[in-house]
């Protein structure tokens, strides 16, 4: 850290109203030391570390997550409405187990038709595509930016503040998705109950 | 192959992961940057965990009532279908009467709105607040002058306020 910037902490805590802790930690004895250039480089890694590449992998794995669950919610659909018709069409070939068979045939096809209302609740492909935009535009701009530790303090901070964008920008949009997935949920609910 | 269908399903004891906002041995690892985690960890950590753990468990919540009235509503269905076949029968009619009257409480609540609400402010939040964190660590506006600290702890007090950040 800079003296510049040791003398604006120290400001800073005093209009915090706080005092400067009596003993300090051998970190923070050590900071003062530290030159800008120093303190960017660090910040770099660290941002490189646990904002950026945390980020990415959270996207990745929701991505991969939500799409193996689209996939499988397709199966799952398929086989319940599948064996849904199967039940009821030996039901109606087959006297003696009609009535039995008609029960599981309504049964499957509830199953059927609460897995949809499910899908939609977590609305799993528009969340892999959500995660995945965020993914592509994240990996772009990190890669244009290279690794932030080549960069200078000042586009460091400009990278940085268009990454900060990106992640508010997809905080947005989920929430929206999620109202938007109730509201379609909501929709199912009303057509299954009617 | 796992399954991802119900990776996320709601679960009656949850079990809340711990938030982290930065990792404390980061302090160690970064000497340059030690007064401002130390900073961010004392102004931001306790209402960023507060918001995380409120988040996890107000999704929870959301995600169990719409899930219990998935399957109230399909059985509800399936069981009207019973009713039709055994029309003789008294049962089938009391099964989808007492699911109907559940299905009613359960979406009349009104907690359902509440719950999704809590949900959305409570994980916006967490996450406006790990964005300022790293904002205040780069010394973005307007975390680069003297008066950064208690720039700082304005925008949790915003946050927290349910504001938009100044």
């Amino acid at each position: 850290m800079t003296e510049h910037a040791a003398t604006e902490q120290t400001a800073a805590e005093q209009a915090a109203g706080e005092q400067t802790p009596p003993e300090q930690t051998a970190a923070e004895q050590t900071a003062t030391v530290y030159t800008a250039g120093e303190r960017a480089a660090q910040f770099a890694r660290l941002y490189a570390e646990d904002r950026v590449r945390h980020q990415l992998g959270f996207y990745s794995q929701r991505r991969a997550e939500a799409e193996r669950a689209h996939v499988q919610a397709i199966h799952a659909k398929w086989t319940l409405a599948t064996l849904a018709a199967i039940a009821g069409s030996v039901g109606a070939a087959v006297p003696s187990a009609r009535v039995a068979l008609a029960i599981a045939a309504a049964f499957l096809a509830a199953a059927a038709t609460a897995l949809t209302a499910y899908q939609s609740l977590y609305a799993f492909p528009r969340i892999a595509k959500l995660y995945r935009d965020a993914e592509m535009s994240l990996s772009a701009l990190t890669a244009a930016g290279n690794a932030l530790g080549d960069l200078t303090p000042e586009q460091t901070r400009a990278v940085v503040d268009r990454v900060e964008r990106i992640f508010l920008q997809e905080t947005g949009q989920w929430g929206q998705l999620i109202r938007h997935a109730a509201d379609e949920h909501e929709h199912n609910e009303v057509h299954t109950r009617s | 192959m796992t399954i991802a269908l119900f990776g996320r399903r709601p679960r009656l004891r949850l079990r809340l992961t711990n938030p982290v906002l930065i990792p404390a041995d980061r302090i160690e690892s970064y000497p340059a940057l030690a007064g401002d985690l130390k900073t961010v960890n004392e102004v931001i950590g306790p209402a960023f965990s507060e918001f995380d753990i409120n988040a996890q468990r107000a999704q929870n919540r959301y995600w169990g009532q719409q899930v219990i009235l998935i399957v109230v509503t399909a059985l509800t269905t399936a069981f009207g279908s019973v009713q039709a076949a055994f029309s003789h029968q008294v049962w089938p009619g009391v099964v989808v009467a007492v699911l109907g009257v559940l299905a009613a409480a359960v979406a009349g609540l009104g907690e359902e709105v509440a719950a999704q609400r809590t949900y959305l402010e409570q994980r916006t939040g967490a996450e406006r607040l790990r964005s300022a964190a790293f904002a205040y660590l780069a010394e973005l506006p307007p975390y680069n002058g003297h008066d950064r600290r208690s720039k700082l702890a304005s925008v949790v007090v915003d946050v927290v306020q349910g504001r938009e950040p100044q």
